[in-house]
């Protein structure tokens, strides 16, 4: 944290409600660098809500919004230096794409020279030259998203909101957008903050990923910090798959703690959050994090016991989904390569379940 | 059972029936009899002649057709610079859909109600000893009663105050169909309101605005009874000029030369509309 | 500045609703030419009542408004069906001639039924009066009802086909079920369409069947009398219970 810089943005003590329903109250963030950040969160967390504020397309109930150090909360729209990327695009239909991407240049009275320029230049970036004359309904949806970009990003913003853009949009073209956006983030070197549900592209393309649920901030990291180490059982189940196993704290030695699993196998693990004897805990494990195998252990039991009941093949992973003995369902994740030898389990066959020790999280 | 092919014709003979029966022989048999000669028994005799479009030709009867002209496109005008900023304002700043209901429900009580009754409840206001009179008077701005009544401003005012509805409920279709997300972009890339009106809800909107303008336009062509109640016997537009023909003078041929002339202004200006709007098979109002 | 914007609409309303309101007013007023308030009456309406002309043309312009409506509802449903279903030659031209018709000056229309009914000599009256207003209220059904269809989910008709079921029944059963409401939208407007107009009526009907807005043209030609502040209260009351019913309809939503 830089003292001496004033943060990008500031939300401080934020409350919006719609129709009484609270979406966001006693909300704090504050962001220093340029970065590449993304808010991830289910429908309804409010994330559209912390963009919609930030551009000035909805007006604060409580608290104060700043940017680069100053106060905006009474500050309209079309007067903040913000930008957005709109979820549908929202590109004049009455327009073309030389007219479009020109539209904030010349609000803001800029030179015809200058802009010429500049709308050249971020056709170029976005690689459609020759499109400069089509009225949106005739480009395609990945070439209307670009479009959409160019439009925001030529009037060099403080902070480029992107809402969601890349949701309309097929897989592989998804894809590709996600690493241009990336790759122009880092060539621009604006604050790009990007909303989505979609965790995969909250974690391939984000510097931060903030998780948010109900309006609150559940976490904010680094995508690997988020993955790993997530702090609660929401972070850790709403970024990727997820198992989580019960068990109980038995002893307590200086950081170590054991504990019994699922009532059946014993454990020693690291005690990063000072739990004490008797705790009933979590632990949480990713499925690829497991590791199965057919033969059982020797007279300490530390593998738990359960049948396959569904497989699922993906090409380079296979999923099994495991009932324990005592119930419980788990989801393991193997690797399918050649080295480690193509291991199929079929259904019905009772297998032991591990995972790595030190790739779990406690919890409560 | 009936069969498919069966009911597929039946459904077009109707109406293919119905429009050939009386629409298309009608309005030929208007256009044939614009070049017969009157007869005192049976309206028409069966004699070609040309003299009634050339009675038509006289500097008079131009006359007559541009005055309609001019004040359909008065009418029209005025009519689209009150009603806009109306829709404009009830579209963009009431956010509750119970009150826009219930204006919108507002709007279509005068639209549904009869001309008529709504051209003599004018009448009331405007006559000598009428409200606007009496109020004025009291108010001390005039001494003496105006004539308001009897002249082309209370007919202007009398079309104005029909048709108004008629532009109003197009233009608000057309905001209704305006997403909200290009006017939060214009705003985002820094467009004040004044920008946002010109340079993308007008332009927008532009569907709404022709389709109340046509409205507009060919019902103050056709509807004689206002300029006859409201103007007196003094003014006279080209609905009224017809009507004398059939009613009073029974010249039927001259009449429907009249009449032909007008259908011919009404069919361009409709190809005019058609060509400008983007679905050309359906004149969507 | 957008406050006074605000402030816009009413004066619009006001505009919109004033004469109206004066002319309900002066229909109790007990002076008789509606100069200055002498105090609530209902004499005007009891005179009205007694009026057997008025009653008689009321009656005849009911008659053919309920007539016309529902005849031109029958046969603009299965027209609309028709142009929106299938293909043939002429359909853009015969469906152009819908648009335009309804959109035209009625006077045209008018003029070319005169010389329709004197051509094959019907005689001007209920009946030709009867046809003109079905011409008239056509194609405002049929746009209605067309509207409506082009939002019809067409696999509901491939469904019923799969399952046996031949055209009537699915126009009976399934089509017309669904799109009663704009079915009754545009039976109401054409009333109300038949019910109010001047033009048409006042070239295609005899001296033997008055009707209503022909009657009340005339009275309005020799000046204000309370006795027709009267009877346009009653037409304006009914004309807004028919909204009131068709704006309930359409709640169902189309």
């Amino acid at each position: 944290m830089d003292k001496f810089n004033k943060p990008i943005i500031e939300l401080k003590n934020i409350s919006k409600s719609f129709n009484t329903e609270p979406i966001l109250s006693n909300f704090n963030f504050t962001l220093y660098d340029n970065k590449f950040i993304t808010i991830l969160g289910p429908s309804g967390s409010g994330k559209t809500t912390i963009i919609k504020l930030i551009a000035g397309f909805e007006s604060l109930d409580n608290g104060d919004i700043f940017l680069n150090g100053i106060k905006v909360n009474d500050l309209p729209a079309n007067k903040r230096e913000v930008n957005t990327v709109f979820q549908n695009y929202s590109l004049f239909p009455h327009m073309n794409v030389y007219d479009n991407i020109a539209f904030g240049l010349r609000m803001k009275k800029k030179s015809q020279d200058y802009i010429d320029k500049a709308v050249r230049d971020s056709l170029k970036m976005i690689k459609m030259e020759k499109f400069a004359d089509r009225k949106p309904g005739e480009l395609s949806g990945g070439q209307q998203q670009r479009v959409a970009v160019a439009r925001a990003i030529v009037n060099k913003p403080l902070i480029l909101l992107l809402d969601e853009p890349l949701s309309a949009l097929d897989e592989k073209l998804r894809k590709e957008m996600q690493v241009e956006l990336k790759s122009m983030q880092r060539d621009l070197g604006i604050t790009f903050i990007l909303v989505t549900h979609d965790q995969e592209e909250a974690l391939s393309i984000s510097d931060t990923v903030i998780v948010l649920n109900n309006g609150k901030i559940e976490q904010i990291g680094s995508p690997q910090e988020i993955y790993q180490t997530p702090v609660n059982s929401f972070v850790a189940s709403f970024v990727g798959e997820l198992n989580i196993l019960d068990a109980k704290i038995e002893a307590v030695e200086e950081n170590l703690v054991s504990v019994i699993v699922e009532e059946e196998c014993k454990y020693q693990l690291e005690n990063k959050n000072n739990f004490s004897t008797g705790e009933q805990i979590k632990i949480l494990v990713r499925p690829e994090n497991l590791r199965l195998s057919l033969e059982k252990d020797s007279i300490i039991p530390t593998k738990l016991k359960g049948k396959i009941t569904q497989t699922k093949y993906r090409g380079a992973l296979l999923d099994y989904v495991i009932i324990l003995d005592n119930g419980k369902k788990v989801t393991a994740t193997l690797l399918q390569n050649k080295k480690e030898g193509i291991c199929e389990y079929k259904i019905g066959t009772e297998v032991f379940v591990e995972w790595t020790i030190g790739c779990e999280v406690l919890t409560k | 059972m009936m069969n498919k092919d069966l009911f597929k014709h039946f459904t077009i003979l109707t109406i293919v029936a119905w429009l050939t029966v009386f629409v298309l022989i009608p309005n030929i048999g208007v256009v044939v009899t614009s070049f017969l000669e009157r007869e005192e028994a049976h309206f028409v005799s069966f004699t070609f002649t040309l003299d009634n479009y050339k009675k038509l030709l006289s500097v008079m009867y131009i006359k007559v057709f541009l005055k309609s002209l001019a004040i359909a496109l008065y009418v029209t005008i005025l009519c689209l610079v009150f009603s806009y900023p109306f829709v404009y304002t009830i579209s963009q700043t009431i956010k509750s859909i119970i009150i826009k209901d219930f204006l919108l429900i507002l709007v279509i009580i005068p639209f549904w109600t009869s001309s008529l009754i709504r051209t003599y409840a004018m009448m009331i206001v405007l006559r000598s000893n009428g409200l606007l009179n009496n109020f004025l008077m009291y108010v001390g701005l005039i001494d003496e009663p105006i004539e308001l009544l009897y002249n082309w401003v209370a007919v202007t005012i009398g079309l104005v105050y029909s048709l108004l509805p008629f532009m109003i409920l197009p233009l608000y279709t057309a905001f209704e169909k305006l997403d909200r997300n290009y006017i939060n972009a214009a705003q985002d890339l820094g467009a004040g309101k004044i920008d946002t009106l010109l340079k993308i809800i007008i332009p927008l909107t532009k569907s709404g605005i022709a389709a109340g303008c046509i409205l507009v336009f060919l019902s103050t062509l056709g509807m004689f009874f206002i300029p006859e109640l409201l103007g007196g016997s003094k003014e006279i537009l080209v609905g009224n000029l017809i009507k004398n023909q059939f009613l009073i003078a029974r010249d039927w041929p001259f009449g429907t030369a009249i009449g032909t002339v007008l259908t011919v202004i009404v069919v361009i200006l409709m190809v005019i509309y058609a060509r400008n709007t983007k679905n050309t098979d359906q004149l969507v109002v | 500045m957008s406050r006074l914007i605000r402030l816009y609409p009413i004066f619009i309303y006001i505009f919109l609703y004033f004469p109206i309101i004066v002319l309900i007013v002066y229909s109790f007023n007990s002076s008789k030419y509606g100069t200055s308030w002498q105090g609530l009456t209902l004499e005007w309406y009891r005179k009205l009542y007694s009026n057997s002309l008025l009653i008689g043309s009321t009656k005849n312009s009911f008659l053919v408004a309920a007539l016309s409506a529902s005849i031109a509802t029958l046969i603009g449903t299965i027209s609309a069906l028709g142009l929106y279903s299938y293909r043939f030659k002429g359909r853009k031209i015969f469906s152009s001639i819908v648009y335009v018709l309804a959109i035209s000056p009625d006077i045209i229309m008018g003029i070319s039924l005169l010389i329709l009914f004197n051509l094959i000599s019907i005689n001007l009256g209920f009946y030709s009066l009867l046809l003109a207003h079905i011409t008239l209220n056509l194609p405002f059904v049929i746009i209605i009802v067309i509207s409506r269809l082009k939002t019809f989910n067409k696999n509901l008709i491939n469904a019923a086909r799969d399952l046996g079921a031949g055209e009537w029944t699915i126009f009976t059963r399934i089509i017309l079920p669904l799109i009663l409401p704009s079915v009754i939208s545009g039976w109401l407007l054409a009333f109300t369409l038949s019910l109010d107009d001047v033009v048409i009526s006042f070239f295609v009907t005899g001296p033997n069947f008055e009707v209503l807005p022909l009657t009340l043209f005339s009275m309005a030609h020799l000046g204000i009398k309370s006795e027709i502040n009267a009877l346009c209260t009653v037409i304006f009351a009914v004309t807004l219970v028919l909204i009131f019913i068709s704006h309930f309809i359409f709640r169902r939503k189309i």
